[in-house]
């Protein structure tokens, strides 16, 4: 398998809990995986550590077989690998076409056109108007955060991230709060975004969801891996169904 | 009215001159979320450094006055690197406190080397120009420097922070350090660049009230306090809201000086502050969120 994101015995502990113990997978390029679990599995911790927004304690974290454990989280960024949030992090007092031009700034497109340099704006705007047009965001491009609805809202955050230009990108939670409509939207835009070489790694706990969407799937319990697999193979796991119907102990 | 407007005219350049000051004060609270009382002291040494570039060795006032403006620059990045940068996880009342500490070791050494309290007076260009609209209208030179050099900067400012990158990191950081860092914005760098121009600030405000005044030791003090009130007045790290908030208060103590006293004109910054505070406590540019 050609790994983009090789993670090896990466661990965290806070105090006397231990959020993430010892997790290690890796995600195909061009892949489209899973993280689930249930609330306070450590799901989040985990990609926290992954972005450097935590330092692990222990573990390393490779993209495109270089070492992002020991860079901070703006190099890190700068390198490929882009986040949304569980909740809305869009710069508040800018619009939805300005949120998308600063992540452009120092993003991967940025390094490879220039966009950081004046006079090179007519690119950033190109950039922007294809990303809001993919997103069927052009109606709320000089709307603020905090007049779009929730949907708009969540495609922003996934068009700020992409505007990044990222290798990988790690979306938290991207289905909290929808209706099963408004997540299948998102879903057909990850997926067109998948088939321009885009990997993805979804992290959620609606295993529904995450069932029918992606390729391949890790379980994490406890902030250990319990399970892995394909949808099928997950669904059929015993430890998986104890977790999750609440027949563990 | 002749006087009237004459008291507009000098209220409207003290006032930018204030709004230098305040813009300094407001931009590093935009994106730092410190008060940085030391600021005061920049606004001093900044009218030192003219006083001794311009005045000691005999160079023109601009040259002293892009010296001001650098030096203090400088000293805003290494207080920045140094106390500041250490203290950031800590509660607001430490970094306020430790700012106050660094206001009073600068003005000690201030009064050290230049504690006589002698006058000391910079030289600014245009005491020729004076401008005369009509019969009884005056306006000196120096004033008429003031409110070029202060719209220049005010462009300049607006220039940096709404039209270049550099302006959208700032922007950035300040809504939100960390979704910042995630968009690979280097947020220690963001904040060196901040504290250097809100030092900048400081200094050519300095510089131009030595201009106007004469420097002394004690002479950040006044600024500092007026400089607080018009961004809690114009809103906590609105920069737009620092410009406004200054030329208003400037023209209104200006005001109230000429026609009822120099001692209630004293009193109008604390009266405004007051109202303020109850009447619309995020100031006029304020978002609810970032009360004073």
């Amino acid at each position: 398998m050609d790994a983009i994101l090789q993670i090896e015995n990466l661990s965290k502990r806070f105090g006397g809990v231990e959020a993430v113990k010892a997790v290690s997978f890796d995600v195909p390029r061009g892949g489209l995986v899973g993280l689930i679990g249930p609330n306070g599995a450590g799901k989040t911790t985990f990609v926290n550590l992954v972005t450097k927004h935590d330092s692990p304690d222990t573990g390393t974290v490779m993209l495109d077989a270089k070492p992002m454990h020991n860079l901070p989280s703006f190099k890190v960024a700068r390198a490929g690998l882009a986040r949304t949030y569980q909740k809305n992090r869009l710069f508040f007092e800018e619009s939805v076409a300005e949120n998308l031009r600063t992540a452009m700034i120092w993003g991967g497109a940025a390094k490879h056109e220039g966009l950081r340099y004046p006079g090179l704006q007519g690119r950033e705007e190109e950039r922007t108007k294809e990303l809001l047009d993919f997103f069927a965001l052009t109606p709320q491009r000089d709307s603020l955060p905090s007049g779009l609805s929730h949907l708009h809202r969540r495609r922003a955050e996934v068009a700020q991230a992409l505007a990044l230009a990222p290798k990988l990108l790690m979306l938290d939670e991207p289905f909290a709060g929808f209706s099963r409509d408004e997540a299948f939207d998102l879903i057909e835009h990850l997926r067109a975004c998948q088939k321009g070489g885009l990997t993805m790694l979804l992290i959620d706990h609606n295993m529904e969801v995450m069932m029918e969407v992606c390729e391949y799937l890790y379980v994490m319990h406890h902030g250990a891996l319990l399970a892995a697999g394909t949808p099928n193979e997950v669904r059929a796991n015993q430890d998986v169904i104890n977790v999750y119907l609440g027949a563990e102990t | 009215m002749t006087a009237f407007v004459q008291q507009l005219i000098y209220g409207t350049s003290y006032g930018m001159n204030l709004a230098v000051a305040a813009a300094g004060l407001a931009l590093i609270f935009g994106v730092y979320r410190v008060i940085n009382l030391a600021h005061g002291q920049l606004i001093m040494l900044g009218g030192f450094a003219t006083y001794v570039v311009t005045t000691q060795i005999g160079t023109h006032f601009f040259v002293g006055f892009f010296a001001a403006m650098a030096v203090m620059g400088l000293l805003g990045i290494a207080l920045e690197s140094t106390i500041f940068r250490i203290l950031q996880a800590r509660p607001a009342t430490d970094q306020l406190l430790a700012s106050l500490g660094v206001y009073m070791i600068l003005g000690t050494v201030a009064l050290r080397i230049w504690g006589d309290f002698e006058a000391r007076p910079v030289n600014m260009p245009g005491e020729a120009w004076a401008l005369h609209l009509g019969e009884d209208i005056r306006i000196d030179g120096a004033r008429i420097v003031t409110i070029a050099i202060t719209l220049a900067l005010f462009i300049g400012l607006y220039f940096v922070v709404y039209r270049t990158h550099l302006g959208r990191t700032m922007r950035a950081t300040a809504q939100g350090g960390e979704t910042a860092e995630l968009m690979g914005i280097r947020k220690r760098r963001v904040a060196a660049l901040v504290f250097f121009i809100g030092g900048a600030l400081g200094g050519s405000a300095g510089a131009m009230l030595g201009g106007l005044f004469n420097v002394r030791p004690d002479m950040g003090f006044q600024p500092l306090l007026m400089a607080l009130i018009i961004i809690i007045f114009g809103g906590m790290g609105s920069l737009g809201g620092a410009i406004i908030a200054g030329l208003i208060l400037g023209i209104l103590y200006n005001l109230t000086v000429y026609y009822v006293g120099s001692k209630l004109g004293d009193l109008v910054p604390f009266g405004v502050l007051l109202i303020v505070l109850m009447v619309r406590p995020q100031g006029l540019f304020g978002l609810p969120g970032r009360r004073a």
